[in-house]
């Protein structure tokens, strides 16, 4: 009879044991799975930071290229209606028909 | 005993490092839900910025196509004044800065009438803008329209011209002016703030009826409402007579504006002026040939004003 109780008191501990352990391996799987989650999802935030600050930065260039080239064009165009009315001097004058 | 106790310390051990690890998993499990959030910000907000970057990249390509086209334009210009050139032709003064041009200022005062048919015709086959001070009158709809839809300026004379009524006080000028502004407005949609005195702000004629100093009160009550007035430097005589001769007007005109860098001419486009018409081809001619190129006046224009 106490050889059974004895037994059964080891089978208990043995048991805990295995729950303790179960229960330990679950907490590390949990653990690895939600921490890596977190780390490749840190890691999307960071590279998508990254780019947005890259595109930022190259709208920036963007914005200067076209201030400058705006500024060259209102150059062309003022030169340009300089000829065409240094031109426009030398075209003969017409007359409508409602003149003649 | 010392086995019993290690044994349940192991468990105790295991069990702690569980909650502690499960605590950290509920933890991190938190975080990641807000880093869900804050990538779908910095994921829309990458979006938006490429979006705007695209934009810019047309934009500028826009440009450069402009740029090529005027630089190209540009070229062949050049070359036509080559070839002007190469003919004979001094260019070398009128390829002067934009301080020293010389601006005409073609101006047709108590239209319109059916002179001002031709005078528009004439203006649009050449490419000139003038100013029309224009009267009040009735079956001329589509000429009031004209001259706003041609590019030409608009601009306040007299509804009635009638000197008596206009100038016996200062409430009947500006009810003259008030009727004529509606008038303009109702048809064209443009509310001028441009204006010439009948007879011009010196005019003595208004003493007769209101008095020596009738337009030392008009005129400030008049640029109190908004109005720019402008007089002229150069007066083409065609209403000296009722029907100045042709050389008359085209003479008057040349010779005076010659001293001008800033020429505003006075002409008339009434319906009995039809040697101004004959005139304008000569005029124009003319003042190419001193180096003008022609404009409407705006309230902007440099003032030319007797008083």
């Amino acid at each position: 009879m106490s050889t059974y109780g004895y037994s059964r008191r080891v089978h208990k501990k043995n048991n805990g044991k295995k729950i303790a352990a179960i229960i330990f391996g679950v907490a590390v799987i949990a653990f690895v799975i939600v921490g890596g989650k977190t780390y490749f999802m840190n890691k999307k935030v960071n590279d998508t930071k990254e780019a947005l600050t890259r595109v930022e930065e190259e709208t920036i260039k963007l914005q200067e290229e076209i201030e400058a080239l705006g500024g060259q064009i209102e150059g062309l165009e003022k030169e340009s209606e300089k000829l065409e009315s240094i031109l426009w001097r030398f075209e003969p004058i017409v007359i409508p028909d409602s003149m003649k | 005993m010392a086995r019993r106790n290690n044994g349940i310390g192991i468990v105790i051990l295991f069990v702690v490092l569980s909650i502690g690890l499960l605590g950290s998993t509920g933890w991190l499990m938190t975080k990641g839900k807000g880093q869900k959030e804050v990538l779908k910000d910095v994921q829309e907000e990458l979006q938006t910025a490429e979006a705007a970057k695209a934009n810019l990249e047309l934009q500028l390509q826009e440009l450069n196509t402009k740029n090529d086209q005027l630089a190209k334009q540009i070229e062949e210009l050049n070359l036509e004044i080559k070839d002007l050139e190469t003919s004979g032709m001094n260019l070398s003064d009128l390829l002067v800065e934009e301080e020293n041009k010389k601006i005409a200022y073609l101006t047709f005062d108590d239209g319109p009438s059916a002179n001002t048919i031709k005078i528009l015709d004439f203006l649009k086959a050449n490419n000139i803008k003038a100013t029309f001070f224009v009267l009040e009158k009735q079956g001329y709809d589509d000429l009031y329209k004209r001259i706003v839809d041609e590019g030409h300026a608009i601009a306040i004379h007299s509804s009635t011209h009638d000197y008596a009524e206009i100038y016996k006080n200062v409430d009947a000028f500006m009810a003259d002016v008030k009727s004529l502004s509606d008038h303009i407005k109702d048809l064209t949609g443009v509310e001028t703030k441009i204006l010439r005195f009948p007879g011009g702000s010196n005019n003595r004629v208004s003493h007769r009826y209101g008095g020596s100093d009738i337009m030392t009160k008009i005129i400030p009550t008049v640029e109190e409402a908004g109005y720019v007035y402008y007089d002229w430097n150069v007066d083409s005589q065609d209403a000296a007579k009722g029907l100045q001769d042709t050389q008359v007007i085209v003479d008057s005109v040349l010779s005076q504006a010659k001293h001008n860098n800033n020429a505003v001419i006075l002409m008339h486009d009434a319906a009995a002026k039809t040697t101004t018409v004959e005139a304008l081809p000569a005029i124009v001619e003319g003042l190419k040939e001193q180096g003008f190129v022609f404009d409407a006046l705006t309230t902007e224009s440099e003032p030319v004003k007797f008083k």
